[in-house]
């Protein structure tokens, strides 16, 4: 140990191999302390009955379980979540994508367009949503006074079982996602002008230029939008629950919705971290099955 | 110039649609937001008009004249009592109304005795604990008196017998709203001044009232700050949360992408970040909840802060960046003797201010908007954020709509000049982050 050169070398492999621990170290911390440990304090919990008085209160093993993979409430709400699921792909997720495949060809203006995309993202939900409630009013709202023009309606948009769902849809469509227009417009950007060139000078039209260059070209971050929209839409709960609270009738019920009122309605944390251990697995299942689809393609 | 004009089959018909679709979605996308500015300037009836109304209307000055002649004689209080019911009971009765203000003089013998002075804003704000109903009796003004006082919602200026002569007043003015003042007074057994004269005017100065409402409730429940303290709250709780996120995202992206050699736990690592995007926020409510409990957190602003020091997204992000910078440059680095975090600070974080500036602006956004934890997480007002302000504006049963328009339309304004000046950065770092594949 007292030979300079070999006590050189130490700190060295010290230095080299303690710097990433140093640097990691917060953040792992964070991580175990803000999203581990509650996840894990959360599968205990959905093993107990819990009380608040005495938590955490009565071991019941998997009767949580069975108790609401039995409710027939429990798969309502699972089928409105992929109904919304459903609703919101054909309805919203492609629309940033042309929006911004469009963006990509226009010269002039095209940074005040792509401020005015920008601005519903920036709008607070609260406001939002309050607007929206008065555009659906079915006495004075904006959209029946509309609609009447064109002899339809009026409709009852937040109380009619059969278009409910679709009026909570409705707002993304017109709002688009600002956030997610400026990721596709980046990539569209970054694309090499030479390939776009190329194909040019090989006589492709624009339009085939925009759907056979550009769009391929983006795939990567389509996808990477596809696993955050999945887990966003099928955790989706602010729109939903300010706009119906979950009604008329259950029927814009879902599943995250269920888990936070059963816990902090009915205090049945046990059960309600049940549900939302089967919620991560569900989105945890398609996000590795979406992985392997979109790994087999390339 | 030439070329690309006569060159390309297809571009007219390309450039057409995507202006038209543009515009289209543009305008559509405008409109929500339009509304929040028109309404945060309108009355609430003008808000649930039929057909709807986009225009916001200048506010009605309303001015009475009640006079007095041939009652007993009264004190100075019970003049200010009266002209404070002739002020608070019709105004309630109207309340939907485009009221600005409301002005009760006071005259007796030809002679101007007194004048009472109120801003909607004052009574926007006061209407909730004064007037909580239509219900009018003279023993609730008895008791409001005092509060009106220590308030200052009201203002009452006293001349007694040093008034100045009044002419003579034209009757009531013909509008819907003053005839429907005048039945008041007229129907009323409390109020003992008689009707002489009701003036309307325009008052375009109570076009903003809405704002200074929201601001004096505000005031009323989180301190002389008002609606600003909710703003600093969320100011604070959004700079510390970005500057947490852009150091220790920045640090472990960096160590992911060139300070961990091995394969396996590299791999490792990112999975260890990258799973938490898939453990649902509501879920975690109650266990965070618990554990800011236990370290004794709640209600302080570092309970809504330390949860954000864990966004999987952010490392990963940082990391696309960061592998992108070439091994040989950070080599170089470190032959030259400089440690790792020197290596970081100076060469590698100013090569790297396009993602620092996307990070920063892609978690404000989140942060600044976030309402469901500070909501569970703090119950004080003076550690609310303003979301939770808004959402507690919202559920209070007296407070109006363009209150909460006007709220909202405040706190976009951060965000806009935010975006206006990062956009650039903003564009730039997502492109750079690896998203691109």
């Amino acid at each position: 140990m007292s030979i300079p050169g070999v006590n050189n070398r130490m700190t060295r492999i010290t230095n080299i191999r303690w710097m990433p621990v140093l640097f990691l170290l917060p953040s792992v911390l964070c991580y175990l302390l803000f999203k581990y440990y509650p996840l894990l304090s959360m599968v205990r919990v959905s093993f107990f009955r819990y009380s608040i008085v005495n938590p955490p209160g009565e071991f019941i093993g998997l009767a949580n379980y069975t108790e609401f993979l039995t409710s027939s409430t429990f798969w309502q709400a699972v089928s409105n979540t992929f109904v919304f699921f459903a609703l919101y792909l054909g309805l919203t997720f492609w629309i940033p994508i042309v929006q911004a495949l469009l963006l990509s060809d226009i010269r002039k203006a095209n940074a005040f367009f792509r401020f005015m995309y920008q601005l519903p993202t920036i709008m607070p939900a609260v406001a939002g949503v309050l607007v929206w409630k008065w555009m659906y009013n079915p006495d004075f709202g904006l959209l029946n006074y509309w609609l009447h023009f064109f002899g339809l309606g009026p409709y009852m948009w937040l109380n009619d079982l059969n278009i409910t769902k679709l009026a909570i849809v409705l707002p993304a469509v017109f709002a688009g996602n600002g956030i997610s227009l400026l990721l596709y417009y980046s990539a569209i950007k970054s694309i090499p002008t030479e390939i776009l060139e190329a194909a040019k000078v090989d006589g492709a039209s624009p339009w085939r230029r925009m759907w056979t260059m550009l769009l391929p070209n983006i795939r990567f971050i389509i996808v990477i939008q596809f696993i955050a929209f999945m887990s966003g839409v099928l955790l989706a709960y602010d729109n939903i629950y300010v706009m119906t609270q979950g009604g008329p009738a259950g029927s814009t019920t879902v599943v995250s919705m269920l888990v936070v009122n059963t816990a902090f309605q009915q205090s049945r944390f046990g059960i309600s971290g049940a549900m939302s251990l089967f919620m991560f697995f569900v989105i945890a299942l398609l996000t590795v099955l979406q992985n392997k689809i979109s790994a087999e393609k390339d | 110039m030439k070329r690309t004009r006569m060159a390309e089959k297809g571009q007219r018909s390309l450039s057409f649609t995507a202006y038209a679709v543009t515009i289209l979605f543009t305008v559509f996308s405008l409109i929500p937001v339009l509304w929040m500015v028109s309404s945060a300037f309108k009355s609430d009836k003008d808000i649930d008009a039929y057909p709807p109304k986009w225009i916001p209307q200048i506010p009605q000055s309303i001015r009475v004249t009640l006079d007095y002649s041939g009652l007993e004689p009264m004190e100075q209080a019970d003049y200010e009592k009266d002209a404070m019911e002739a002020t608070w009971f019709p105004w309630m009765k109207n309340i939907r109304e485009n009221i600005g203000e409301v002005r009760i003089t006071g005259i007796r013998d030809g002679k101007k005795i007194f004048q009472a002075y109120t801003e909607s804003s004052s009574f926007r704000a006061g209407q909730p604990s004064i007037v909580p109903s239509t219900l009018f009796t003279d023993r609730l003004m008895d008791r409001k008196l005092p509060m009106i006082r220590e308030k200052k919602l009201s203002t009452f200026t006293w001349y007694g017998d040093g008034g100045s002569d009044v002419s003579d007043g034209k009757g009531v003015a013909e509008s819907a709203l003053s005839s429907r003042f005048a039945d008041f007074y007229g129907s009323s057994e409390i109020i003992q001044g008689k009707i002489a004269t009701i003036e309307e005017k325009q008052a375009w100065t109570r076009m903003f009232d809405s704002f200074i409402a929201v601001n004096k409730i505000a005031m009323n429940a989180a301190g002389p700050l008002g609606f600003m303290k909710y703003f600093i709250n969320s100011a604070i709780v959004t700079l510390s949360s970005v500057a947490i996120q852009l150091f220790l995202g920045g640090l472990a992206g960096y160590t992911l992408a060139h300070l961990i050699a091995n394969k396996k736990w590299q791999f490792f690592w990112i999975m260890f970040f990258l799973a938490t995007i898939m453990i649902p926020d509501i879920s975690l409510l109650l266990p965070l909840y618990l554990l800011m409990k236990d370290l004794h957190l709640v209600n302080s602003l570092w309970a809504i802060i330390l949860p954000h020091s864990a966004w999987g997204i952010i490392i990963f992000l940082f990391k696309g960046f960061f592998e992108q910078i070439s091994k040989e440059l950070l080599q170089a680095a470190r032959v030259d003797g400089a440690t790792e975090f020197r290596t970081f600070l100076q060469i590698v974080v100013p090569l790297s201010v396009p993602i620092f500036a996307a990070v920063s602006v892609l978690t404000f956004i989140p942060v600044w908007n976030e309402f469901v934890w500070p909501l569970v997480v703090n119950n004080l007002p003076q550690y609310w954020t303003f979301t939770v302000a808004l959402n507690d504006l919202q559920n209070q049963s007296n407070v109006q709509q363009n209150m909460i328009m006007a709220s909202s339309f405040i706190s976009m304004i951060p965000l806009l000049v935010i975006f206006v000046f990062a956009q650039k950065y903003i564009e730039k770092g997502v492109a750079f982050s690896g998203v691109k594949g």
